[in-house]
């Protein structure tokens, strides 16, 4: 999945042009403006948290400065807009355009089914057009496509939509389809972007306390309190966190949140160490997606935070292997993280070279045989368990108000980046005190 | 492979102003400690028996017979982007590249020298230079090594120097024949 976010004096950011698919990287040092794109992707990503119906027979919405001002305030960026503020997002489902103060919302996937519906009335006739459009869709929408086929088709078909599909078309039949895109595109226009905050261990310790705060009213955040709401609406029985250490589980009693340690003892969530509490907030959400069908985007802020730079590594091997390649736009997940961490970025980086590794094996032209190919695809998976296609991975560097993409797309690996000129400056400084104690000692 | 290296890539390109001890690019050896030091300015590479301020210590505890080849300001010219030296033996070969890194900048340097490198590796293949028998390594030689932190983009380096010469890229101021 693709798509495109150019943003021009939005607080530090000067001007970026992002092509975004479904994992992808922002660095960068403290106030570079990496936060304020990711939380800029997670509210255009799902615009329709924001945006009300002003006729509800059409596709028509309301957009008005306060609107989307009251979105940007509630992810703490709403003091990053300027005057001249240029905002650009582009997907397969929508587009939104922001300038002079006035944004302009072309919801694509919506307008199709407006016009399936104006077409519907005389289908006989507009039967090419409506197959065209039912085609166009179905091939971007995988679910849509099955929910299609099987309206068409029958309840156990395995077929998919073609254009000879058209010729079981009814007012009926059509009805129904439309119902389904209709219920689809609100769903993925309203709740697929899920912002994973940095505070995220906060909601661990309010969660028993959020009628007090509420009541004395203070100030939390709304996009934590969204996202702790996020959290506890996904439940999940039980987490192997044996990746942070021996045996160590978590688990979800009666609506309690406990650890169990190898030795069988138990103890709450808020009294385990601050790199589980740090962890859980965001396996939840994105475990509790691996069960469920249909597309989320994440964005994790900060992977690392709180975790053991082997864990940060675990941590990412666990969450990419969780992750369904988004090839449909109703499919599947996005994982955008930013990070500082050194770690986080060569694990990215394995994952990339892991499926290089089996890429490069299975594109092999003399035809490589099937045993040895999975000889080398289980060699590279005793090492890593999990891996990312560079096609689909983007990173990008933000420092002085722009972004530069340290992708190397004819290797698909990591280039030279702040993260690692940083460990280099960490060693420059040791030569040159060593230099010092040398020269001091000839003295 | 020196015979080889002699016919493809010639001799020394500076001989009429050159005051090395070493007059040849070629310099065969077969003691158990071998130094090289790069002394900058547009000086080749200086081979010593004994010098503990070298960038690189080459060590060959069977004493096997190994050439020493002085590639920049020597073997080649200006023209051409190369490394410092290259050190072989019967069954390994290394390309190596000296930065002085204690001005700062190892980033740049790495990046430079990894450019350096690629090019000697290109500029071998077109000379039709066969190293498919021999181990091969290039070697970014630091006058101080460091493995932490990690770096993604030096492992990526690693890789598509294994994808595109198959050789090892390292870097440290050992090697062991």
């Amino acid at each position: 999945m693709r798509s495109s976010l150019v943003v021009k004096n939005f607080g530090p950011i000067d001007f970026v042009d992002l092509d975004l698919r479904n994992v992808n990287v922002f660095i960068g040092p403290q106030a570079s403006g990496k936060s304020a794109l990711a939380k800029l992707l997670t509210i255009m990503k799902a615009p329709r948290r924001f945006l009300r119906f002003t006729d509800s027979s059409k596709s028509s919405y309301e957009h008005t400065q306060n609107s989307f001002f009251g979105i940007l305030e509630e992810y703490n960026v709403s003091s990053f807009l300027k005057r001249n503020t240029e905002i650009n997002f582009s997907s397969e489902l929508h587009d939104i355009k922001y300038k002079d103060g006035e944004l302009i919302y072309t919801p694509k996937l919506l307008n199709a089914i407006d016009e399936i519906e104006l077409l519907k009335s005389n289908f006989e006739h507009n039967t090419d057009r409506l197959t065209m459009l039912i085609k166009q869709i179905t091939n971007k929408f995988i679910f849509i496509n099955l929910h299609v086929s099987r309206i068409l088709h029958g309840e156990h078909s395995k077929i998919l939509f073609t254009s000879d599909s058209a010729k079981l078309f009814s007012s009926e039949k059509l009805d129904a389809i439309i119902s389904v895109l209709k219920e689809t595109e609100a769903n993925l226009s309203s709740n697929t972007a899920l912002y994973i905050p940095s505070e995220r261990a906060f909601i661990n310790i309010i969660k028993n306390a959020s009628l007090n705060l509420i009541h004395n009213n203070v100030p939390i955040p709304k996009h934590i309190l969204a996202f702790g709401a996020e959290v506890e609406k996904s439940v999940i029985r039980e987490i192997d966190l044996s990746f942070l250490h021996k045996k160590l589980i978590y688990r979800n009693i009666n609506g309690e949140d406990r650890i169990f340690t190898e030795h069988g003892d138990n103890i709450k969530l808020t009294e385990a160490a601050s790199g589980i509490q740090s962890v859980l907030p965001v396996l939840i959400p994105i475990l509790h997606h691996q069960g469920a069908a249909g597309h989320r985007s994440f964005v994790i802020e900060e992977p690392e935070l709180n975790l053991f730079p082997l864990a940060q590594y675990e941590l990412i091997k666990k969450l990419e292997s969780t992750r369904r390649e988004a090839v449909w736009d109703d499919y599947g997940s996005i994982h955008t993280y930013t990070t500082h961490s050194p770690y986080i970025l060569s694990a990215l980086n394995n994952l990339l070279y892991a499926n290089k590794i089996i890429s490069t094996e299975r594109e092999f032209k003399g035809g490589i045989q099937n045993d040895k190919r999975k000889k080398i695809e289980n060699a590279v998976s005793q090492v890593v368990s999990s891996n990312i296609n560079p096609y689909y991975f983007t990173a990008y560097q933000i420092r002085d108000g722009r972004a530069e993409s340290i992708i190397d797309r004819n290797s698909g690996l990591i280039m030279n980046n702040y993260i690692d000129e940083a460990s280099d400056t960490l060693a420059d400084d040791f030569d040159a005190l060593l230099n010092i104690e040398k020269q001091w000692r000839n003295f | 492979m020196e015979e080889f290296l002699r016919i493809r890539l010639g001799d020394c390109k500076y001989n009429h102003q050159s005051k090395c001890a070493h007059p040849s690019p070629y310099v065969i050896l077969d003691s158990p400690n071998i130094f090289i030091t790069d002394p900058g300015g547009e000086f080749p590479v200086k081979i010593a028996l004994e010098d503990h301020d070298a960038h690189l210590a080459v060590s060959n505890p069977n004493g096997t017979t190994v050439c020493v080849v002085k590639t920049d300001n020597c073997l080649f010219n200006d023209d051409t982007k190369k490394c410092d030296c290259f050190v072989f033996s019967n069954d390994k070969f290394y390309s190596v590249e000296i930065k002085e890194n204690s001005s700062g900048n190892r980033n740049k340097k790495r990046n430079k020298a990894v450019e350096q490198l690629t090019a000697t590796f290109e500029f071998l293949i077109r000379s039709g230079i066969d190293l498919s028998p021999y181990e091969v390594k290039a070697i970014i030689c630091f006058s101080r090594n460091d493995q932490y932190p990690i770096r993604a983009s030096s492992n990526s380096q690693r890789a598509i120097f294994q994808s595109r010469f198959n050789a090892s890229l390292e870097e440290g101021n050992v090697i062991t024949i």
